[in-house]
């Protein structure tokens, strides 16, 4: 499915249900009605260039838009980016953390010991997905804001260029490999190792979570790397060039 | 699907972790369940393909709660745990026993024989995926935070076949990081959980 500025909001959730974390991401509340997604994006002062980007790639990995629609300030990115920083350590990971607290709590005295094991491992995930967004939050986003800024204003100096050299995105195209890897792991240990409860709607629940957890950060990161990367080569490019 | 279940039935943390032991060193995966009483596996979805009962939690007369066994299922395969010598009335109801003062070596022998049996070929396909003892070395040395050069230094073996090992590990597992494998060791008992913490 191709969502264009005259689809219907509606339809595009009924498509994927996954999305309704994005909405919320963007301020969009339910409740829109037979509203296409132009009208329901100039309602609400989202940039709709850059909405439909984010549904698309979402729904198609592959989907790469043409060079005209990427014409939106990078600040949409990091706020989208931002936000979705907030929707997992504000209420995704507790989420799964209480799950996994009810599972400790419900188990055997047998399985006590293993199900504390995933706790753990879940905990120290948390710790280095934090880790992962603070390092984000506190040294690329202020950095690319910076160029954008200074982009957009025209105001590149000597003072800027220096910056790029040290700093360049490049640096950080890296590591979401050892916090995606736990995440795998985590799946596994449960679907695979874990001795069973009894309680199997509860390890469902939390297995649900840790899937669509890995989906949307699967998304998050393609923005990342796909979105966000390219164009902040971009105009270091065109820093250094001026 | 087939069933691959296999029910111990035994009641002290002693022998249960002793069992857990040897199953884990037959290589057989199986998804192994404790039961600390018969009657909580007479139940109706209960129907595993392998069934390890010490004898003293066995009602009397054994014959007759075995035959009940074998008539609820009958594609369960039994392995008796007892301390004398057993009952020549039961051996047809039964696919195995295991005497607790059996030396090392026997025991393994009669664990393998159990779940090898051409009975269940599934079995067999099973092994593929199961650890060789080199690799389960190599998997606790990682579990407790060894770097490859410190593994290749303890097992005798290049940094390169420590490398392919752990790929091996990876892939027969699905578990890729050291965290969720030192989880895995600990859980399979390849490793103390104190142990992790060092």
């Amino acid at each position: 499915m191709l969502v264009t500025e005259s689809t219907k909001l509606a339809d595009v959730i009924h498509h994927n249900y996954l999305l309704l974390p994005i909405l919320n991401r963007f301020n969009i509340q339910l409740g829109f009605g037979n509203k296409t997604v132009k009208e329901i994006c100039s309602e609400q002062g989202v940039h709709l260039q850059f909405f439909l980007e984010i549904v698309n790639s979402f729904l198609d990995n592959d989907y790469f838009p043409e060079t005209e629609l990427q014409s939106f300030p990078l600040k949409y990115i990091i706020d989208y980016i931002k936000r979705s920083h907030v929707f997992y350590v504000e209420f995704k990971v507790p989420q799964i953390e209480k799950l996994i607290a009810e599972l400790l709590e419900k188990a055997s005295v047998e399985n006590r010991q293993s199900y504390k094991l995933i706790q753990n491992f879940f905990i120290e995930y948390k710790a280095e997905l934090i880790e992962h967004i603070d390092k984000e939050e506190d040294n690329i986003h202020p950095y690319v804001l910076k160029l954008d800024e200074a982009i957009q204003n025209n105001k590149v100096d000597s003072e800027l260029r220096a910056l790029v050299k040290k700093e360049s995105i490049t640096l950080y195209a890296d590591d979401h490999d050892n916090i995606e890897d736990k995440l795998f792991d985590l799946k596994n240990l449960m679907i695979k190792y874990l001795p069973p409860t009894e309680d199997y709607s509860l390890s469902n629940a939390i297995l649900y979570e840790l899937f669509r957890l890995e989906r949307d950060l699967g998304d998050h990161s393609r923005i990342e790397e796909k979105v966000l990367i390219p164009k902040v080569e971009a105009i270091e490019k065109q820093i250094l060039g001026a | 699907m087939k069933k691959t279940t296999t029910i111990v039935i035994v009641e002290n943390a002693f022998r249960k972790s002793a069992i857990k032991q040897f199953l884990f060193e037959t290589k057989i995966a199986q998804t192994i369940e404790f039961k600390s009483s018969l009657l909580e596996c007479m139940s109706g979805t209960c129907q595993p393909a392998f069934l390890i009962i010490d004898s003293e939690l066995l009602p009397e007369p054994h014959q007759v709660s075995l035959d009940k066994i074998k008539q609820k299922n009958s594609d369960c395969k039994i392995l008796l745990l007892h301390h004398g010598a057993v009952d020549t009335h039961i051996l047809p109801y039964i696919d195995g026993h295991i005497q607790f003062f059996d030396s090392e070596e026997e025991i393994l022998h009669s664990f393998r024989t159990f779940f090898t049996d051409e009975k269940h070929p599934f079995v067999n396909k099973m092994v593929d995926n199961t650890l060789s003892e080199r690799e389960l070395e190599v998997v606790k040395l990682v579990a407790l935070g060894k770097t490859n050069k410190e593994i290749s230094d303890a097992l005798y073996i290049s940094a390169h076949t420590v490398v392919s090992h752990r790929k091996n590990i990876t892939n027969k597992l699905g578990i890729k990081t050291i965290a969720g494998l030192a989880v895995y060791a600990v859980l399979n008992g390849l490793i103390d959980p104190e142990e992790v913490n060092k």
